[in-house]
């Protein structure tokens, strides 16, 4: 032992010093305080692996948008000057750009000015430029954000501006209509529908001596088809998420499509009860553990399944419409689209983007006419709104010559394809929090992801539905709805 | 940092290490021959003090304040006195399962990490505190990764080691012809996040334990090595003893680290595996992220979380300090 410097080290740092030893505690203290203070931004909502969410599509040809705002909304006198924010942050937000143009470029008096924010902050940022008074005027947002937003006062309802520009549930499909209303108000004007739809690979399909342009409709075909790839193509006939950053989304988006056909409702009709643990979600959520356990489907991390269906490794996908750039990019001429296969009956789950209007443009009347004019246009010109990827929601857009016969480069034609999922498409309820119903812990997207895995799926939506009962009475109280 | 570990013997040896040796000057006599004014020194904190008060002191109180209301989906809310702290020691609450199992999680996480992390920067420091060429350069590659970003390192591990494309998962079915299912079945999504985390954070407790080492007399060993002391023998009773204020700083640190996990997980696993208790890797500050900035954003429910996560975190802290002080070597 030639040790002895530490240890007379030990000796002299005694008694004496218990006492001035005390004054490293605040800086434990402060250390502790920083580790609290800096975890909750770490990890963030960055990117991730692969991209889960309704980012963007879009590819081809550049808007030009044709005449419209004839109709009874007038635009307004003078000069105005409009800012618009939207979460569209993929390629998706050019066309709105585009949009955007021609619009300023037909009205000299109105600029409207676009602000794209990143879809994970979107809330927090309106909540941030409420307080400091810099709201934008008009707002492009998910139907499901529309009743927190209008709570909070970043949105006002707009039920003059439907009455002014005859704005009813015969101008869309009844569900995309319906989802743009909070408390019997108009807060939202629908723009498009984004559902889930099928995906398959036309080459593995021809592969496995099925007919390419016959997709699966039902049930019987669906599970033929995912043998057939499976047995003779190295490829899987189809791959379950069961883990993973993205699971309790992609996994619930499609729980929720096999609940719609089932004909399911997330809850009771005064919002009290959380009712999807009832015969049709647990008769979704066995069905998608029965692909694993009784068809041998492999289960994979989410988003596997994605790149898996983009390498040609897996012969068919149930994804949201926005991944269509990628596979369209991946795949070419391979690529075939069709509407969710009917296991139990027409259905599909979807998202459906809305512009609303701000408190910041309600006290002005000439920002506020403007503000409904460019709504009102922007709705008219939707046709363009569909080369970015996602249905129009607008029925005269979706039957027009121009959309139907759409042909050529870009998006446009398989959109055009996909139109009719818009009529089948169901959305949760448009409350605040409507979407954890599904989505996050304790939903039902992560009690299917259980019943994947193994648990009892009546047991795991039957203790999800027991707690977002709960939920749902904590929020009645607050909101008042 | 070696003149640190060389600093006198007054204060405690954290202390010493995080505020100096406190040495004392002849304060008065100093300040009149540079015209220092009595508030000169709080001036010079000012800066720091300010956004530390802004930033961390105000966060923190007004999380205590939060915690006994019921603020939520972004707004203001009444006073709800003890309700989330009841909730969350209540077995029977629909919170406590959750919040416990994202509390163990992160207790097996820092239980898992913490003697690998101090370990292995140990063994990473001496090798590279040796007469090697490119000694520098080593030092520099094992650094490097500590100053990325958790976005990237989960990015990086992802790719590393998701079930689909994953580099390891392709390379050892490609030559074992078997690979685990990394990321979602345990222990494997434990250990790819102990992996990721060995790599990112390494470097710092390398470099802090190698100044530590530089700052050890290099007479002590040339003494050990006549007395005939081998390698080990010159490690044990040279190396360890010396670097003990050291090793209590890096400890100390390093569990608070460990504490803090959070990312990893969230971009490699998602917390997953899936459990009915809401997965088995995610962390007590996963969970809280997610329930106070995800869909409902239940900010009193998470304050509170947060604040029983941070009292735990101090009395780790303390009962650690209180071990390593009143050992005696």
């Amino acid at each position: 032992m030639t040790n002895s410097a530490p240890r007379r080290r030990s000796r002299v740092a005694s008694s004496a010093d218990a006492r001035r030893r005390l004054s490293i505690w605040p800086v434990l203290a402060a250390f502790v305080l920083v580790a609290a203070a800096c975890s909750g931004n770490q990890g963030g909502q960055s990117a991730g692996p692969g991209a889960s969410g309704p980012s963007g599509t879009g590819a081809g040809d550049t808007a030009a948008p044709s005449d419209g705002g004839s109709g009874g909304i007038q635009p307004p006198e003078g000069d105005v000057k409009l800012t618009v924010w939207n979460p569209f942050t993929g390629p998706d937000g050019n066309f709105f750009n585009a949009i955007v143009e021609s619009f300023n470029k037909e009205h000299p008096n109105i600029q409207v000015t676009v602000e794209t924010q990143p879809g994970a902050e979107y809330v927090a940022r309106l909540e941030a430029a409420q307080s400091a008074n810099q709201l934008p005027h008009v707002i492009a947002a998910g139907y499901d954000a529309l009743p927190q937003l209008v709570e909070n006062g970043i949105l006002v309802p707009i039920d003059d501006l439907a009455q002014q520009g005859g704005y009813d549930a015969s101008m869309f499909p009844e569900a995309i209509w319906n989802a743009g209303q909070w408390k019997n108000q108009r807060v939202g004007i629908p723009i498009d529908t984004h559902p889930m739809v099928f995906y398959y690979n036309k080459k593995l399909f021809t592969e496995a001596g099925l007919d390419p342009e016959k997709p699966p409709t039902d049930k019987e075909s669906f599970e033929a088809a995912i043998k057939a790839i499976s047995e003779k193509t190295d490829a899987d006939g189809y791959q379950m998420v069961a883990s993973g950053p993205g699971a309790n989304f992609l996994v619930g988006i499609q729980f929720a499509a096999l609940f719609y056909q089932g004909g399911g409702e997330w809850t009771s009709q005064d919002f009290s009860e959380a009712t999807f643990n009832s015969d049709a979600g647990v008769q979704a959520a066995t069905y998608l553990a029965h692909l694993v356990k009784d068809l041998g489907v492999p289960k994979v991390e989410s988003d596997a399944e994605i790149n898996a269906f983009q390498q040609g490794k897996n012969g068919m996908v149930m994804s949201g419409i926005w991944e269509t750039t990628r596979y369209n990019d991946a795949l070419k001429d391979d690529l075939g689209v069709a509407p969710v296969p009917e296991i139990f009956g027409p259905g599909t789950w979807g998202g459906s983007h809305n512009l609303a209007v701000t408190s910041a443009a309600a006290d002005d009347p000439n920002l506020k006419q403007a503000a409904y004019y460019f709504i009102d246009w922007f709705s008219k010109n939707s046709l363009q709104w569909g080369a970015a990827g996602q249905i129009p929601a607008r029925n005269e857009v979706r039957e027009s010559d121009e959309f139907k016969n759409a042909s050529g480069e870009g998006l446009l034609p398989l959109i055009a394809q996909m139109a009719p999922m818009a009529e089948s498409v169901k959305f949760l309820p448009t409350i605040p929090g409507g979407g954890d119903l599904l989505f996050v812990g304790q939903g039902a997207g992560e009690a299917a992801t259980l019943a994947i895995n193994g648990s009892d799926p009546k047991q795991a939506l039957d203790a999800a539905a027991q707690y977002n009962t709960e939920v749902l009475k904590q929020n009645k109280q607050r909101y008042g709805f | 940092m070696s003149s640190l570990a060389a600093a006198p013997q007054r204060r405690g040896r954290l202390a010493r290490l995080l505020l100096g040796d406190g040495s004392r000057r002849p304060r008065n006599d100093v300040r009149r021959r540079i015209g220092e004014k009595p508030w000169t020194p709080y001036l010079f904190l000012a800066p720091h003090f300010i956004i530390f008060a802004i930033f961390i002191l105000f966060p923190f109180f007004f999380g205590i304040y939060i915690s006994f209301h019921d603020w939520f989906g972004g707004r203001a809310g009444p006073f709800v006195g003890l309700r989330w702290y009841e909730q969350l020691f209540t077995p029977s609450s629909l919170q406590f399962a959750r919040f416990w199992n994202s509390v163990v999680n992160t207790l097996i996480f820092v239980v898992l990490s913490t003697p690998l992390l101090v370990g292995a920067g140990l063994f990473l420091a001496s090798l590279l505190n040796q007469r090697l060429r490119g000694r520098n350069v080593f030092r520099g590659i094992y650094f490097v990764p500590w100053t990325l970003s958790v976005s990237v390192v989960g990015l990086i591990w992802w790719w590393m080691f998701n079930g689909n494309a994953g580099f390891v998962t392709l390379a050892m079915r490609d030559f074992l012809g078997w690979s685990p299912n990394w990321l979602a079945s345990n222990p494997w999504a434990w250990i790819s996040i102990l992996i990721a985390t060995l790599w990112w954070t390494i470097g710092f407790n390398t470099i802090v334990f190698l100044a530590g080492m530089q700052g050890i007399s290099a007479d002590l060993y040339e003494a050990a090595a006549v007395d005939g002391a081998n390698k080990w023998q010159q490690f044990r009773s040279i190396t360890l003893p010396s670097l003990r204020p050291i090793l209590l700083l890096v400890i100390t640190l390093q569990i608070i680290a460990s504490f803090q996990l959070v990312g990893q997980p969230q971009l490699m696993t998602g917390g997953g595996p899936p459990s009915s208790l809401g997965g088995e890797t995610t962390p007590a500050l996963l969970h809280i992220y997610n329930v106070g900035f995800q869909g409902r954003r239940e900010l009193s429910l998470a304050a509170a979380m947060a604040l029983v996560v941070a009292a735990m975190m101090v009395v780790v802290s303390i009962v650690n300090f209180r071990l390593f002080s009143s050992e005696r070597s």
